[in-house]
């Protein structure tokens, strides 16, 4: 070579096979990227860009179609060439058969690059036994130049016989790099003139035959051609001239470089013969035979299978892979051949110079250096991809792809790794293997956008023909990552920048037959989690079939950094002191270990009447009513009219409302009370105290304190001041909300626990106070029934009644008429309970009010029944109307009363007029009956928190005390509140009030006071108990599922009745209600959900209760952090402490991990995507300058 | 000139570069070049190798015991590719250039004891440190070629490392490229 006046460049193989190329006036490049030939493309494109060349190239979208093009081209005559891997060979195999049987007019060569040694590939297969099995020539270069030059003349040798020409080049010949001499373009470019020949291009089987028998006398023409030709030689050294060889070598392709050096340094150079093969099919056997004739035995080196071994027919032996002197797998380096050839030689008689021990390669190895594997790049949205289907779905089957994210399998979610596009036809496989044994398991197969488009479309549109069903993530980050960045069809930007076509990959999707499509961000894991969760709901939905998410995110490589929707977030990593145990180098102290810990649910603080609200789920869910109902028994005797009157502030403080809607726990309850046994079943009288309680009124507030006193063994004995028990209940709250006969079974347990009743016995009428003093406790619970007063003229005008009179009239039948039209003044329960009675009773019904405060629900279902609801519009004034009506002035509120008239007494806005006014703005309470006694404070009675007055036997709750009750519910808290504190008096215990409340909340849980006595011991029950709100709840884990209606009667049907409206839920509905969307806040359900993600197994459940191995559990607290519920307490440390779950499964090159196991951040390669830090669950990984922590438990 | 180098590091850290640098000045030198290169897979983050045969050779591939140079632009991936450099010969023993976090690349004992008994010169530094200092980390690969080029026996001068990074470069870069260099040489 003379380096000094040539072009010399250097090239890597496959630019230097580019170059042939263009040289030998290739025309037309097709190519499907693929290590370890994606550099033949670029390169071509570069050289047709440097020298101006009219050349057509495309990345085909797969390797068959790459084929079938450039055929067509070399049918037309010009010179075409398709570049490929040796797996995409596979993909072309179709159109590699017949094209060597129809063969070309313009030269068509095929070159596929081989991988020896797996660096990039499914398999070592050697394409040079396709070449066998196709029956095309297949050439076999040496090194990057001798691969240029092959390309002219398989151009050459495929126009001459017409017939493709392979060129095989490997591993070590495409990236190795050479001095390459570059030379003028050599060959003219031919128009396109496709001359029609069925007969040919169109063979039918009968002249395919005829086709055969040429393609035969083809091959043994080209055997011929090759037995001078100039890439074979043999060389003979001196010494071995005269007689035979002990050892001949036949090299071919790269085999043949490493021994040209291999040999000198082992000095074999001189007494071993080489034949130098270049073409590997057809072999050419005469030049074999003569160089074998000198030889005694002969050894073949080939990459990577017996090509050439195998055509190989001689009468001496021939050592190689069938013989068992070359291994059969892996890649002939020099090493390995070095190794070989001095066996070999020896064999052979011949003495050879052996490498002594390389002694540094067992120091090293002695040192177990860490594998580098291969992992996403830094900042890659695949590894949040994978990472959030393996927290989420542990348990699925994931049928991966090939490409980039292969690297799933670091992450632990790619199960399978087959072909390219096989995931898909693998997803539907394993769907309908399992479908035939009636299971279901959640698959999730992943697909890049580029292998979407080469193959996953035909696999896709299959599973939705036969019916599969599973979640298939297409992976779009808009490029051909792996392999070096080609564009996809998606954007239409072609090979060469010809005009090109947009296949949007969602068209293409939709195309297939796919209805469900989602785009989905992995920077954000929660909601891609729930996104998933959504798509593996549809494949198992009643209408469902196969979910696609379709996942875009750019490639940071491509990009160099976050993508342009992506923000820069630097994040730190915290050290320092974290809490281990004093003089242990591992353990952490055992209080920041992870505990399964059930903590208190939002609904059962919120619940003042104490109800385990949560666990009451759990019963409703699997539709034990009975059992349902003694938990509630436990706590007080009221469900079935608590489950129709409660205005449920458990259900306002519900996590799932801020999901979808709140539970509905109010129609659970009821459902408990009615479909479950009766309070008079459960509850029984505790062992007699021999104290006495006196009750007065018999009101939920006095029933709740009699029903836990009598339970508690002391004699109660219930003054009620009207003709019977229930107070409220039974007087105020309408039959068409609570029916008497659903009442009367609830007030039953007041007999069965032998309580003495006496009705009709008004304190300070009936009775005088002084008899009270015989018993040993008293509790005062006499309600406000007084009417308050308006204070506003005309108040007492006839016409003008007491809401909760009339109430209680209608109750007794004792109402009057109150005319066609009604106005009600007040927004509260019982004004509307009056709106609707007056409804009821044929009027038309306004109502005025300042604030609506009743039960939302009843509002509404007032509205339906033709109400008509005056908002912010207070009476200032009652006046007689016109025709003997009521004339209401009316204040609207929004409108200020002018500066002129504040003092004036009546400023109105407007006016209207009815038959009756019915005045519900609340009670007070009658308290004429204390005579002297002093416990009235601004007409209540003065009590604390647990109903104790200023006189030590002396208790009070309900509306007529200082605490007031407001609702029922509230008057139930009071009466079980001054329950435990008459029972401490009574029994001399000390009241523990901490251990019966419900964290922060109004209840109490009395169930523990009764000890291991009771069927439903709560231990629910601390002021301590925390309670985790809606933030700690993992809401990907939970489906949206709408609130079941409830149902009720129909207005029109509604009005002209007492009967009930609401009908609640049906027990099944109430049952799923309860099974499906309780969150359970808080209380492990033994889902199992920290066992599958912890990462060290240490977490198993045994005899239903978890166990967790201390020896194994890393405190990575991902167990905690993926609680769905809460359930597991483990405080953050704040801190990196070594477990090492970031780097094991996040896996991000840019978290490193030191010798003493701390994590750092390689801010060499980090790019401050900032992902991490939703993966420590430790919080040790923060965005920089994010303040301090806020600690999670 | 025969010279055999191995350059090691890991995916992405710019072994491609640095190869580069090496076949840009033995091809303005008009020296033939046969070399070796790592693709696809290993590209994200895995052992990444070049092997880089300056002079007549026909194998690109260098043979454990063989190497004149290794450049070492990761210590792990230095220490791997350890037994590819070759012992004393003709007086005049191997060259290890390498980027290295602590003092001591190589601290293992009996490591140690066979490259000081193979007469290989180590010269380490932390192109890492100063390349971050640079706010830069992808220049540390130029870092240590400054480094090891300003030292005596490198294969290539200082002068034509430089000229050949100049050349390579894109506008964007060139500064930052050329400045990584001087202060690798100043380490």
């Amino acid at each position: 070579m003379d380096m000094k006046t040539a072009d010399h460049r250097i090239l890597l193989g496959n630019e230097a096979i580019s170059r042939g190329l263009v040289e030998a006036g290739c025309q037309f490049m097709t190519a499907y990227p693929g290590t370890p030939s994606s550099e033949i493309l670029p390169a071509v494109v570069e050289f047709r860009k440097e020298l101006g060349l009219d050349l057509y190239a495309e990345w085909s979208t797969n390797e068959k179609v790459a084929l079938e093009t450039a055929l067509a081209a070399a049918y037309s005559g010009k010179r075409a060439a398709v570049a490929m891997k040796q797996v995409g060979l596979n993909v072309a195999a179709d159109p590699a058969l017949s094209s060597a049987y129809i063969g070309v007019v313009g030269g068509l060569v095929l070159i596929v690059a081989d991988d020896p040694g797996l660096h990039s590939s499914q398999t070592e297969q050697d394409s040079r036994l396709f070449a066998l099995f196709s029956k095309l020539p297949a050439l076999d270069p040496a090194s990057p130049q001798e691969a240029k030059d092959m390309v002219a003349l398989a151009f050459e040798l495929s126009e001459r016989h017409q017939i493709p020409v392979l060129l095989r080049p490997t591993v070590r010949v495409c990236h190795s790099e050479q001095s390459i001499e570059c030379k003028a373009v050599a060959a003219p470019f031919r128009p396109a003139d496709f001359e029609k020949n069925p007969r040919r291009w169109a063979a039918t089987p009968r002249a395919r035959m005829a086709l055969h028998q040429q393609l035969n006398q083809k091959l043994a023409a080209i055997e011929k051609e090759f037995e001078t030709w100039p890439g074979n030689h043999a060389f003979f050294p001196a010494g071995t001239t005269q007689q035979r060889a002990p050892l001949g070598i036949v090299a071919a392709g790269v085999c043949y470089a490493y021994l040209k050096d291999q040999l000198a340094s082992l000095g074999l150079a001189d007494r071993l013969p080489l034949l130098k093969i270049a073409t590997a099919y057809p072999l050419p056997r005469k030049l074999v035979g003569d160089f074998a004739g000198r030889c005694e035995r002969l050894i073949v080196f080939e990459e990577t299978d017996a090509a050439v071994e195998l055509q190989v027919r001689l009468p001496i032996p021939v050592w190689g892979r069938l013989t068992g002197h070359i291994p059969s797998h892996g890649e002939l380096t020099p090493g390995v051949i070095e190794k070989l050839l001095v066996s070999a030689a020896r064999e052979a008689g011949l003495a050879a110079n052996e490498r002594p021990a390389n002694r540094m390669q067992e120091a090293v190895a002695g040192m177990e250096l860490p594998v580098r594997r291969p992992t996403f790049c830094p900042g890659c949205g695949h590894r949040s991809t994978f990472y959030s289907l393996r927290r989420a779905f542990p348990e699925a089957i994931f049928p991966g792809d090939i490409g980039c994210y292969t690297l799933g399998l670091n992450q632990g979610s790619v199960d399978t790794v087959h072909d390219m596009g096989a995931s898909i036809s693998m997803a539907s496989g394993f769907f309908h293997a399992y479908a035939q044994d009636g299971k279901s398991p959640p698959i999730f197969a992943t697909i890049g956008d580029g292998t979407f488009y080469h193959s996953g479309a035909a696999g896709l549109e299959n599973a939705v023909y036969n019916g599969a069903r599973f979640v298939l993530l297409v992976l779009d980050n808009g490029t051909t990552g792996m392999t070096g960045m080609q564009p996809t069809p998606e954007f239409g930007k072609t090979a060469d920048g010809h005009a090109g076509g947009i296949v949007h990959l969602e068209t293409l999707i939709r195309g297939c037959g796919i209805s469900y499509l989602e785009h989905a961000d992995p920077h954000d894991l929660a909601t891609f989690q729930r996104k998933l969760l959504d798509a593996l709901d549809h494949t198992r939905a009643e209408n469902g079939g196969i979910a696609v998410v379709l996942a875009r995110y750019a490639c940071v490589t491509q990009l160099k950094g976050l993508g342009p929707d992506k923000t820069a977030l630097p994040v730190e990593i915290h050290h320092g002191p974290h809490p281990r145990t004093p003089g242990t180098a591992s353990a952490l102290d055992a209080e920041w270990m992870p505990r399964h810990q059930d903590q208190l649910s939002p609904c059962a603080e919120a619940c003042p009447a104490g109800n385990d609200i949560e666990r009451l789920m759990t019963l409703a869910a699997a539709d034990n009513w009975t059992d349902a109902a003694s938990l509630i028994y436990a706590e007080h005797p009221f469900p079935s009219s608590l489950g129709r009157v409660c205005p449920h502030p458990c259900e306002s403080k519900c996590n799932r409302g801020a999901y979808d809607d709140a539970l509905s726990i109010n129609a659970i309850e009821r459902m408990a009370g009615d479909r479950g046994r009766s309070a008079a079943t459960f509850a029984t009288r505790g062992p007699a105290s021999g104290k006495t309680v006196a009750i007065v009124g018999g009101g939920p507030s006095g029933l709740a304190a009699a029903y836990h006193l009598a339970r508690l063994g002391h004699g109660v004995e219930i003054y009620e001041a009207l003709p019977e028990i229930g107070g409220m209940l039974r007087w105020a709250i309408t039959e068409y909300r609570l029916p008497a006969n659903v009442l009367q079974r609830e007030l039953e347990v007041f007999d069965a626990l032998g309580i003495q009743l006496h009705t009709g016995v008004r304190l300070g009428r009936d009775m005088a106070w002084s008899e009270l003093d015989r018993y040993d406790a008293v509790y005062l619970a006499t309600g406000a029934w007084a009417q308050r007063r308006l204070k506003i003229a005309g108040e007492d005008l006839a016409g003008v009644h007491s809401g909760l009179d009339y109430l209680y009239q209608v109750r007794t039948g004792q109402a009057p008429e109150l005319g066609a039209r009604v106005a009600i003044v007040g927004g509260g329960n019982t004004a509307i309970d009056a709106a609707r009675t007056a409804r009821r009773k044929g009027a038309a019904v306004d109502v005025y009010y300042d604030v609506l405060l009743a039960i939302a629900e009843e509002i509404g279902t007032a509205r339906d029944e033709g109400i008509i609801f005056h908002h912010a519009t207070v009476p200032v004034g009652f006046e007689p109307g016109a025709t003997g009506r009521l004339r209401l002035l009316l204040h609207d509120l929004a409108v200020p009363k002018p500066e002129a008239g504040k003092n004036s007494p009546v400023f109105s806005t407007g006016s209207s007029e009815a038959d009756s006014i019915l005045v519900c703005i609340g009670g007070d309470a009658d308290l004429s009956y204390l005579e002297a006694q002093d416990l009235a404070v601004k007409g209540r009675l003065a009590v604390d928190a647990w109903g104790r007055t200023r006189q030590p036997r002396i208790f009070a709750g309900g509306d007529a005390s200082s605490t007031g009750a407001g609702t029922v519910v509230g008057a139930i808290n009071g009466g079980k509140r001054a329950a435990q504190a008459i029972h401490e008096r009574l029994s001399g215990k000390t009241l523990d009030a901490p251990s019966l409340q419900l964290a922060a909340g109004p209840g109490i849980a009395t169930a523990i006071a009764y000890g291991k006595a009771t069927a439903c011991p709560s231990p629910r029950a601390s002021q301590a108990a925390a309670v985790p709100d809606a933030q700690a709840i993992k809401l990907q884990f939970f489906r949206k599922t709408p609130r079941t209606e409830l149902r009720h009667r129909a207005p029109n049907d509604s009005i002209w009745n007492f009967d009930e409206v609401n009908f609640g839920l049906g027990s099944a509905e109430a049952a799923a209600e309860a099974r499906e969307r309780c969150f359970h806040c808080g209380v492990c359900t033994r889902c199992d959900i920290c066992v599958n993600v912890c990462p060290s197994a240490a977490i198993k459940q045994v005899d239903g209760a978890y166990q967790i191995d201390a020896g194994k559990c890393t405190a990575c607290r991902i167990c905690a952090a993926e609680c769905p519920r809460s359930a597991i307490s483990m405080p953050q440390t704040g801190v990196c402490i070594a477990c090492g779950y970031c780097t094991t499964w996040f896996e991000c090159p840019s978290l490193v991990k030191g010798a003493d196991g701390l994590v750092n951040i390689d801010r060499r390669t980090c790019i401050d995507c900032g992902m991490c830090i939703q993966v420590c669950a430790q919080g040790a990984i923060r965005a920089q300058e994010a303040g301090p922590m806020e600690i999670r438990t | 000139m025969k010279y055999q180098t191995v350059i090691a590091g890991v995916g992405g850290q710019g072994v491609l570069f640095a190869a580069k640098v090496f076949t840009e000045m033995a091809r303005h030198k008009k020296l033939p070049v046969l070399g070796s290169q790592t693709f696809g897979m290993a590209q994200r983050g895995g052992s990444v190798m070049t092997h880089l045969k300056i002079g007549t050779f026909d194998s690109p591939l260098v043979c454990e015991g063989d190497a004149d140079l290794l450049l070492g632009l990761d210590c792990t991936e230095a220490h791997r590719t350890l037994p590819y450099l070759r012992s004393r010969q003709n007086g005049k023993g191997a060259m290890c250039v390498v980027n290295t976090p602590s003092v001591h690349a190589f601290p293992d004992g009996r490591v140690a004891d066979l490259l000081a008994e193979m007469g290989v010169t180590i010269h380490a530094c932390n192109a890492d440190a100063m390349a971050l200092k640079m706010n830069n980390p992808q220049v540390a690969n130029l870092v240590l070629l400054g480094f090891g080029s300003s030292r005596e026996h490198f294969p290539f001068s200082y002068q034509e490392v430089r000229d050949a990074t100049e050349a390579l470069s894109g506008k964007a870069h060139r500064t930052a490229n050329l400045d990584a260099l001087e202060r690798g040489r100043s380490l």
